[in-house]
């Protein structure tokens, strides 16, 4: 037998080109894979990590929130009560901006999810700031006693209460405003800590030229 | 691959007759194309052109006109004013016109969407601007009724900006919020929007977050430019409404 047979012809290789669009292929996957992870955002973390309970982040929200309310509630209670034009206008701006705050703030707490009670008030404050807090109050806050007597209260001796009551207000809530605007890890926790550590502090001198021009006399700082 | 075998062409095949075994025959015929090949890079490539193509389409459409930060904006002033103003009942010298930041009245001119066709008194104003208010003014002798239209538009139901006609201002239209100013033109500059949609109410610049722009006295009765400083403002006295103020885009 003389006839073998056909052995299978391997292909031409014109292997320069072969080699070029093999190239080109591999490449074009690679930019399609890298496009779609781009695409997918494959491979980027989801920014700062949540705060927990325990960080400053979320024990300044939440003090912070609960230290507002009374604010607001003392606040409201004069725009009901205040005859005084200069009184009610200072209640009204007290009482809208802390409200405002207040649902920042509680909003940051429910996306991180912690709770808007509960914990240990002012915990998250290094070096034992939780001893500050008495029977469950933090500085500056007015006892139940004191609301009572201040809704008794009406006209020029509820004026001169109110401004005593909530120049206290403003210089208790200072110190955690301060603390969290040094040490708090979201840049948004910093700005408002800092915003409200420096707009009460002002608000707290005008609040001091209003009580002497009415004649009271500031309580005790806490 | 298989379709690519080259066959052999006869005058290769004319050794078998003669018992011989045969050879390959590769590079015998001119090489064939890899078509194959060629049609998947081809599919490759345009897909990826494309994919490229429309994620860059997208990025420049979503930059077009963009303003992240007030350097974006052209011809913006900034200035450094201390949270925490004085509240005065006196008038106030200020640095800038109109003012950007300082002492300033304590009580504020209502900023809710409020188009006054009045010069407010300018110590109300700045109050405003703590608020995080901005605050559109315009000079009444350089701006036609219809270019006041287009800033009231601009204004008009959006709580946190106020305009107001400014005697003696050096530009047809100023635009400023707290710490922040561009002065402009015409009523058509594009940076106006931007100025607008960017500082109302950013908390990033304004000293009191979260705080109120209404006060509905103001409102009723504005304090106009020179006037003395009066408790307009949660007051028990009746207030009547007095022209001067509208919240009707009417220049």
């Amino acid at each position: 037998m003389t006839e073998a047979p056909a052995t299978p012809v391997p292909p031409a290789r014109p292997g320069g080109l072969r080699t070029a669009l093999l190239a080109v292929i591999g490449l074009g996957l690679l930019l399609l894979g890298g496009g779609l992870a781009v695409a997918l955002g494959i491979g980027q973390d989801g920014g700062p990590a949540t705060p927990t309970a325990d960080s400053v982040d979320a024990g300044f929200s939440r003090d912070m929130a609960i230290h507002h309310l009374q604010g607001v509630e003392m606040a409201n209670l004069a725009l009901e009560r205040s005859e005084d034009a200069e009184v009610r206008q200072l209640a009204f701006d007290i009482s809208s901006t802390q409200t405002n705050q207040t649902g920042r703030m509680q909003g940051w707490l429910s996306l991180w999810g912690v709770p808007p009670t509960g914990g240990e008030r002012m915990a998250w404050m290094a070096d034992g700031h939780g001893s500050m807090v008495m029977d469950g109050l933090m500085p500056g806050m007015a006892t139940e006693d004191e609301l009572t007597d201040l809704r008794g209260l009406s006209g020029a001796e509820f004026d001169v209460q109110f401004l005593r009551l909530m120049i206290r207000h403003h210089q208790g809530g200072l110190e955690m405003a301060q603390y969290a605007d040094e040490h708090a890890a979201l840049a948004a926790v910093r700005r408002l800590a800092r915003t409200i550590a420096e707009t009460q502090t002002a608000e707290t001198g005008t609040m001091t030229d209003m009580l002497a021009a009415r004649g009271g006399t500031p309580l005790p700082a806490p | 691959m298989a379709k690519d075998r080259t066959p052999a062409r006869p005058g290769a095949t004319g050794n078998r007759a003669k018992g011989g075994r045969t050879r390959p025959v590769a590079n015998v015929v001119a090489p064939q194309r890899p078509w194959g090949l060629i049609a998947g890079a081809l599919v490759v490539v345009l897909f990826a052109a494309a994919v490229i193509t429309y994620a860059v389409v997208k990025v420049n459409e979503a930059n077009a006109n963009k303003v992240e930060s007030p350097d974006d904006i052209s011809g913006l002033q900034a200035y450094e004013y201390a949270a925490g103003q004085e509240h005065v009942t006196t008038p106030v010298e200020y640095t800038e016109s109109p003012p950007v930041g300082g002492a300033h009245d304590a009580f504020w001119a209502d900023c809710t969407g409020t188009v006054y066709d009045v010069d407010i008194r300018h110590e109300n104003a700045v109050h405003s601007l703590e608020h995080g208010a901005v605050w559109v003014t315009y000079d009444p002798d350089a701006l036609s009724d219809g270019d006041v239209e287009k800033l009231a538009d601009l204004v008009d139901g959006v709580s946190g900006r106020m305009l107001s006609p400014y005697a003696g201002l050096d530009s047809p239209i100023s635009v400023q919020s707290w710490n922040h100013q561009l002065k402009v033109d015409s009523a058509d500059d594009e940076r106006l929007a931007q100025f607008a949609d960017l500082m109302t109410r950013n908390s990033d610049f304004h000293p009191e977050v979260g705080a109120s722009c209404e006060n509905p006295d103001f409102l009723a009765s504005p304090i106009l430019a020179g006037e003395d400083s009066a408790p307009v403002g949660q007051s028990d006295m009746p207030t009547t409404t007095t022209p001067g103020a509208t919240e009707t885009t009417e220049p």
